[in-house]
């Protein structure tokens, strides 16, 4: 009796525990069960300092710079732009090497080209990075200014990487944050307008924030100039393709007002021509004072892994449009991709840019192998020049040669293009630099001042394409001209511009594939 | 038991009468031990006595005609007339039904009667018979629906194990409960100390492990001391391992006559002078194939205990040498063991499992086309020697001016002429092979049960799992060949890890029978973290040349590396099962687990897994009675879910990679960004079966026989998918696709006794189809595994096996030109226009006038359709005899130990029967090292049949005659003598057909298996 009694207590001990215990862990579980990784740092960690935030702003400068894509294949938007061009071919090795650049070159672009599917994957790389900034900066611990700067710069980025999608494929999915989980990835493409005004206002935005100083006095990092020119660039090609204004939040970028951003930047920004047109492209103009905006390249760290180029800083344009020599201390192994048309030759005429433009067979020593389409005429502005050798590393990879997307001989030309009062001085100080006379400020001249001055500099194209579709196809389809110095078949340089695609890429076949049949294929596709 | 203890003095003191007395022992009629606590039950009277610690009973008052009955739990009841005897020896034979016996289930045990799903069990006395040194090997071959197959025959390796199929392609291999705990592996386990093994074969009866239940699970319980009388048993034998198999490749005259054919073929001058004599003949296998292996496991075991305590305690070494490499290929494990239980008072018992295992493993590449051990032996040419002693030779490169390899005496290997690349001299490339990894591990728990109301239990238990492992590493100089050779620096590596696993769980258990009414309910709750932590150091240049003393230290390198990790998991879960038997006859179980996670992403943290099972006795139904020869049919049908969590930690969450960079003007700088994106969504694979099963037993249980059917399909495989790029980063791992396995399993046994003869047999076998349902990229397809220079061979695609072969079919040798000219596509060009007489016939499979990659399809599949168990046993007197088979059927192998790639490489004989000319040969194409036809592109003559019967075990033992033991104070000696893989009948030309599964998709692929051994044993079991 008395040990039934003790033992009922028990049970009531007993079970009372048993229902603590049980309903604990199921209470305490998500302390318990919340496991990140010890030795690495995850993303739901790592957005905490201002030094991580700077970090994750360069993450986004790394992929403005990226050339390639995993997996998919080598695409430097300066020369495929100018392969696309009539000032180059496709060229490579044989016929076989630059077989997309060849089909990018002649109008015949598959669906399932690899450097059309680069190319979409670079900048959706860099949006998302910058979209990923732009959400995470809110909850890091810094100061607003610093905020605000970060968020300007990512929106500048964003802005860049969506206008460099859009002239491409004008067809694309906006994407204004990070896709979440597996239920976003299906997405539609926006309206050409509104990603337009996204880069607008984005622009708008960082215009107002940026600091007023030169790349080269900013340590490289972009400024409000770089924004306002880049503006005013987007704002020319919509205006040129699609006509009418841009919608950046509240403010209207009309015409007027693009041209008011840049005529500020002509008057206090700092930025000047560089005397000699000769140099300009040399590592002593690097970030120099005609570099509105400039992506950077460098040899740190010496870059040897042929599987990860991204990981490299090197400038992939470089490499592949320089000669194929060896045995030379002046020029070393270039891949030959894009040489350069005898119509571009013709153009220049004697104009004296056409020696900084252009590198000529007869300047190469050592040893040359001629590529693909071999013309004779080498792209000067990028290529395996010596200064440009990268100090260790593979050299493939590690070429220093700094991209100058804009510079501010591109500004005087477009500020005169949108009508400034100034047009004819500002063409005139362009083309007196080179010690050429003044000729009339028309919108013909401006533009063919635009094709010699900004030559393979990856404008061309859509210089072009803006220009509206008959002059592209005039234009695209007389590089058919053949050189002196050709060597091959006639019949591959053949040029059909396909204006049922008004000019723009395909969207990759394995994005249209992944989205489920909600992307449309480009016209003429 | 105090309540029959309380009954039997009220009947010994009511029934107070004249009659004579009684004494006697119950023993058990297989081992004559005594039986402890058997019933012995005056018939018709309600009068009896239970046997005491020695087997002893005493009986008052018993008649001379009186009759006893004595019962005792799985033993068969005896009835037994007194005749006036004064004292009595009862023998009982234990209730050998399988059916009746009683098996472990998650947390708790139960009748074989009541289980409503699909359990196999393994017991001690089947472990015993083959030698294993893993657990897992006991299951092989003798559980149907559990396909285990020896990895390779290198010790040690772990075997795979596939439960009713392969259900993922991620890991497929099933959960291991020591004692209740949840272990990574079981190599620790010494399989001696093992009691039972029982596996849980259907969702319903491992829906109690929810989310780490859907590949199986195997419960292990370690043996454990009885009360009686304790005692001490030596168990051990030494065993000789030898080479099954040696294939037959070319001699020197044949290899010269061949390579000379495959010269002048390719219009290249011959290489041999068929006229000169060669110096050497070397047979590589032969060579390299160690005679008489040792293998050797000696235990002491010491049990016993009295009513309040037992302990079960013992010291085991185990050592195995592989019959290629000897001490290179070589396992060695300690193991301690102690096991208790304490009955503190009527309502409180405790007790431990303890375990402490010491292991020493050195491996080599057990199948690899390059760099292996036995694929260099198959394809090293005869010419050269095993030793170079020719000072001529010796005097010259490469043997002058570069680090050959040399042995412990001073000999120098053979390097070939002829042969390159990744062929080389199999004992130089044993010579550099300096890897040993060991372990120390406990593995240890402490129970609490608490009875505090009848039939109410609560438990508790603690448990941990502790392992370090020390790898070490050490690259001498060598020079093997041209291509293989490192003339730089000595290096050496170590690298420890730590493992930390440690298990809470607490369960209510509470069992009551209200008449005909049994009803079970059991509670839990379950925690446990994982943690690891490794470091790992790296330099070179170390003076010293012997592996056993190299250490860091002694590097004098500048190039230190140093590194270190951590991980963890965690997992927490709630689960409750409710049984409820009525009359014995209807069974219905139901069981619920709800497990978080730490693996997987918030959103998905919690899964719950539900089954449900029913059983019916049919037999005990009354309009069942006519039927005699059948006295027992079971119906069984289960339903659930499980869940497979086993996808590497942190998953959900992306890491940051900070190997991102921009150079701005005052340099580089590190820029940082996610290296996937999350996946918050992912979470467990998950895997619904449905178990249909019957038991019969015919004949009083001399015949028995157990039937399932099953359907398993696993959905939410987990893989990388490729996403848009707009999501603008890699993807993450996700839950896309889907396995289903169905098949059908089964087992007879048959069991006789005549006079002092008794023999039994059985046959188990398994019967399974697998086919991928759903692969969740845009091409269907998942790439797999590879074989030396030829890239892909498997992969998977939606309505095929899950790893199926790739390749080229073939429709036999051109025998003329005309034939050439006649394979033509519909518009009449030729298919093969590079072909010759003697080259293969390609089949244009896809019909599109061409002959390309497009036309690669499923030339063989490497899983099974059968596999098979045969096992029987007699006893004659002190004589007993078993044996052991096991099977496949239906398995293609990939026949890839012969690199066709490389010029001068050996050959098998069969290449004696290749054409030479119209006629000569239908299967086998002309020798020639100008293989412009791609005769050895991946196809269907790469494909065997891998179906095997083993011979797995023949064991004849001998027991000394109790009155011989008796006088050396011994209770039991035992002898046998055993022979392993003695015999295999199979198809197969290549050295073993038993190839493990290197993941899902790399299955059946000989690159060169290391071949399992031939072994013979002798052993002892002395009881003191």
């Amino acid at each position: 009796m008395k040990r039934s009694k003790f033992k009922t207590i028990q049970s009531k001990i007993l079970v009372t525990s048993f229902s603590v215990i049980f309903f604990l862990l199921s209470g305490c579980s998500d302390g318990f069960l919340d496991r990140q990784p010890l030795d690495q740092v995850v993303s739901t960690n790592f957005y905490q300092t201002e030094d991580d935030a700077m970090k994750a702003l360069i993450s986004v400068y790394d992929a403005v710079q990226y050339q390639s894509s995993p997996g998919i294949s080598w695409a430097p938007f300066l020369t495929i732009s100018d392969v696309l061009s009539d000032h180059s071919y496709a060229g490579g090795a044989d016929a076989n090497n630059g077989i997309n650049e060849d089909q990018l070159n002649t109008f015949n672009i598959l669906t399932t080209n690899v450097i059309v599917h680069s190319l979409w994957a670079k900048n959706y790389t860099g949006i998302y990075r910058a979209n990923l900034l732009l959400e995470k900066i809110v909850d890091i611990d810094a100061s607003e200014d610093f905020k605000k700067e970060i968020v300007a710069e990512c929106k500048f980025f964003r802005a860049y990487f969506y206008f460099e999608l859009v002239k491409l494929f004008e067809n694309i999915p906006l994407l204004k944050e990070t896709i979440k989980g597996p239920s976003q990835y299906i997405q539609t493409q926006n309206e050409v307008q509104e990603v337009y005004n996204l880069i607008a206002s984005d622009l708008v935005e960082a215009i107002d924030v940026l600091p007023e100083e030169t790349m080269g006095n900013n340590n490289g990092r972009v400024t409000k100039w770089s924004a306002a020119a880049l503006l005013a660039r987007a704002f020319l090609f919509y205006d040129g393709v699609y006509g009418g204004n841009l919608q950046a939040a509240e403010v209207v970028v009309d015409n007027m007002k693009a041209l008011s951003y840049i005529e500020e930047l002509i008057v206090s920004s700092g930025h000047n021509l560089i005397a000699d047109y000769n140099v300009l492209f040399k590592l002593e103009s690097e970030m120099g004072s005609e570099s509105v905006f400039e992506i950077a390249h460098g040899d740190s760290p010496a870059w040897w892994d042929w599987g990860y180029l991204r990981g490299s800083e090197g400038n992939l344009a470089a490499q592949m449009q320089g000669p194929r020599v060896t045995g030379s201390d002046n020029w070393n192994r270039g891949w030959s991709f894009a040489p350069v048309t005898q119509k571009l030759v013709d153009a220049f005429g004697d104009d004296p840019r056409l020696n900084a433009t252009v590198l000529m067979e007869s300047e190469l020593d050592g040893s040359l192998v001629k590529g693909y389409q071999h013309t004779g005429y080498f792209s000067k502005k990028y290529s395996s020049d010596a200064e440009h050798w990268g100090a260790d590393g593979q050299f493939e990879h590690n070429r220093t040669a700094n991209y100058r997307v804009i510079r501010y001989a591109d500004v005087l030309l477009m500020a005169a293009e949108l009508g400034s009062p100034n047009a004819q001085q500002y063409l005139d100080e362009v083309r007196s630099r080179v010690g050429l006379e003044s000729i009339t400020a028309t919108k013909k001249n401006i533009l063919k001042e635009r094709e010699l001055e900004l030559a393979l500099e990856g404008i061309r194209y859509f210089d072009l394409l803006r220009q509206g579709l008959a002059v592209a196809t005039t234009e695209l389809n007389a590089q058919s001209k053949i050189g002196p110095n050709y060597e091959g078949d006639d019949v591959i340089f053949q040029v059909t511009f396909n204006a049922s695609t008004k000019g723009f890429l395909p969207i990759p076949q394995t994005e249209v594939d992944l989205s489920n049949g909600t992307f449309k294929q480009n016209a003429g596709y | 038991m105090d309540k029959t203890f309380t009954i039997l003095i009220i009947i010994l003191f009511s029934f107070n009468s004249i009659a004579q007395n009684l004494t006697g022992i119950v023993t058990d009629s297989e081992n004559n031990e005594p039986i402890i606590g058997a019933n012995i039950l005056i018939k018709n009277t309600t009068r009896g006595a239970v046997t005491d610690l020695d087997g002893n009973f005493t009986l008052k008052d018993v008649a001379a005609t009186d009759t006893l009955i004595i019962t005792y739990l799985g033993y068969q009841t005896l009835e037994l007339a007194v005749e006036g005897k004064s004292f009595i020896e009862i023998n009982l034979n234990s209730k050998t039904s399988e059916l009746d016996e009683i098996v472990v289930v998650g947390y708790g045990r139960q009748k074989k009667r009541e289980i409503t799903g699909s359990i196999s069990r393994v017991s001690d006395e089947t472990i015993k018979e083959v030698p294993i040194l893993r657990v897992e090997q006991a299951l092989q071959g003798r559980t149907a629906g559990v396909q285990v197959t020896n990895q390779s025959g290198q010790p040690g390796d772990e075997p795979t194990v596939r439960i009713r199929g392969i259900g993922t392609t991620g890991n497929a291999r099933p959960l291991y409960i020591v004692d209740g705990m949840a272990v990574g592996g079981i190599d620790y386990l010494n399989p001696g100390d093992i009691e039972s093994v029982d596996v849980l074969k259907d969702a319903a009866s491992a829906a109690i492990y929810g989310a780490r239940a859907a590949n199986g699970v195997v419960l292990i319980t370690t043996k454990s001391g009885k009360a009686g009388k304790a005692n001490l048993s030596y168990d051990g034998y030494y065993g000789w391992q030898n080479a099954a198999k040696q294939l037959d490749m070319l001699n020197a005259d044949e290899y010269k006559m061949l390579m000379n054919e495959g010269a002048r073929n390719a219009g290249l001058s011959e290489p041999f002078d068929l006229n000169e004599i060669s110096t050497f003949d070397t047979d590589w296998q032969a060579a390299l194939f160690v005679q008489n292996a040792p293998m050797q496991n000696h235990q002491l075991t010491f049990k016993g205990g009295n009513e309040k305590s037992t302990f079960a305690s013992s010291l085991s070494y185990f050592s195995q040498q592989g019959i290629i490499g000897g001490s290179k290929s070589q396992f060695d494990r300690y193991t301690a063991r102690l096991n208790g239980t304490h009955n503190i008072n009527t309502w409180l018992n405790v007790g431990n499992n303890f375990s402490y295992t010491h292991l020493i493993k050195r491996g080599i590449g057990t199948n690899e086309s390059f760099n292996g051990v036995f694929s260099s032996a198959l394809n090293m040419d005869p010419l050269t020697p095993v030793f170079e002693s020719d000072l001529d030779v010796l005097d010259n490169p490469p043997y002058n001016t570069e680090p050959v390899v040399i042995d412990t005496a001073g000999n120098v290997y053979g390097i070939s002429e002829d042969v390159r690349g990744e062929v080389v001299n199999p004992f130089a490339l044993l010579e550099t092979n300096n890897n040993e990894t060991r372990k120390d591990q406990f593995v240890g728990s402490i129970f609490a049960e608490l009875e505090p109301i009848k039939d109410l239990k609560f438990k508790s238990s603690l448990g941990v799992d502790l392992a370090y492992l020390l790898d070490d590493g050490f690259r001498p100089l060598f020079y093997l060949n041209g291509a293989q050779f490192n003339d730089d620096k000595t290096s050496v590596n170590k690298h420890i890890q730590r493992y930390f696993t440690w298990q809470l769980e607490n369960t209510l258990a509470y069992n009551k029978k209200f008449g005909k009414h049994n009803m079970g309910v059991l509670l839990g709750t379950t925690a446990s973290e994982f943690k690891y932590e490794n470091l790992f150091g790296f330099n070179a240049d170390v003076p010293v040349n012997d592996p056993e003393n190299v250490y860091l230290n002694l590097a004098q390198d500048t190039v230190w590396v140093a590194n270190g990790g951590a991980a963890a998991s965690a997992i927490l879960s709630q689960f409750g099962k409710l049984n409820y038997n009525f009359n014995d006859k209807y069974t219905l179980t139901a069981i619920v687990r709800r497990d978080g996670s730490s693996r997987f992403g918030v959103n998905r943290r919690f899964g719950i897994f539900p089954s449900i099972g029913a059983a019916w006795v049919i037999s005990d139904e009354t309009f069942f009675r006519d039927f005699e020869a059948l006295n027992y049919l079971k119906l069984r049908a289960s339903w659930g879910i499980n869940g497979n969590q086993e996808i590497g930690d942190y998953q959900f969450v992306a890491t940051i990679d900070n190997t991102r960079g921009y150079t701005f003007i005052d340099g580089r700088s590190v820029g940082s960004s996610p290296l996937f994106i999350e996946n918050a969504d992912i979470g467990w694979e998950q895997s619904e079966q449905l178990d249909i099963g019957l038991d019969a037993a015919f004949f009083e249980n001399q015949l028995e026989v157990t039937l399932d059917y099953y359907v398993k399909t696993t959905k939410d495989l987990l893989e990388t998918i490729p996403i848009p790029a707009h999501v603008g980063n890699a993807g993450p791992v996700a839950n896309v696709g889907s396995v289903q396995n169905k098949g059908i399993e089964g087992s007879i046994n048959w069991r006789d006794k005549i006079g002092n003869f008794k023999y039994n047999v059985g046959i188990n076998a398994s019967f399974n189809k697998n086919e991928m349902t759903k692969i969740g990229n845009t091409e269907g397809i998942l790439v797999g595994a590879s074989w030396a220079t030829s890239g892909t061979i498997t992969r998977s695609e939606v309505g095929l096996p899950i790893a199926y072969f790739l390749g080229y079919k073939t429709d036999g040798i051109f025998q003329n030109q005309a034939e050439v000219f006649s394979h033509i596509n519909g518009s009449g060009e030729v298919l093969q226009p590079n072909a010759v007489p003697g080259d293969v016939r390609f089949v244009d499979f896809n019909n599109d006038g061409i002959i390309d990659d497009d036309d690669r399809t499923i030339i063989g599949n490497p899983t099974p359709d059968i596999t098979f168990g045969f096992n029987a046993g007699a006893s004659y007197k002190n004589f007993n005899l078993s044996l052991f088979i096991l099977g496949s059927q239906g398995n293609d192998v990939f026949n890839g130990s012969q690199r066709q790639d490389l010029r001068f490489t050996n050959r098998t004989t069969q290449n004696l029967d290749r054409w030479t000319g119209e006629g000569t040969s239908t299967s086998t194409p002309r020798y020639t090292w100008a293989d412009n036809n791609m005769n050895y592109r991946v196809s269907d003559l790469y494909i065997e049949d891998g179906s095997f019967m083993r011979l797995k075990n023949i064991q004849l033992g001998y027991t000394l005659p109790s009155n011989l033991t008796q006088v050396a104070k011994l209770e039991k000696v035992k002898f046998f003598v055993s022979a392993e893989n003695l015999l295999t009948l199979t198809k197969y030309t290549g050295a073993d057909p038993e190839i493990g599964s290197f993941s899902s998709f790399d299955i059946g692929i000989d690159r060169g298996i290391y071949p399992q051994a031939k072994t013979l044993r002798i052993g002892a079991e002395i009881i003191f």
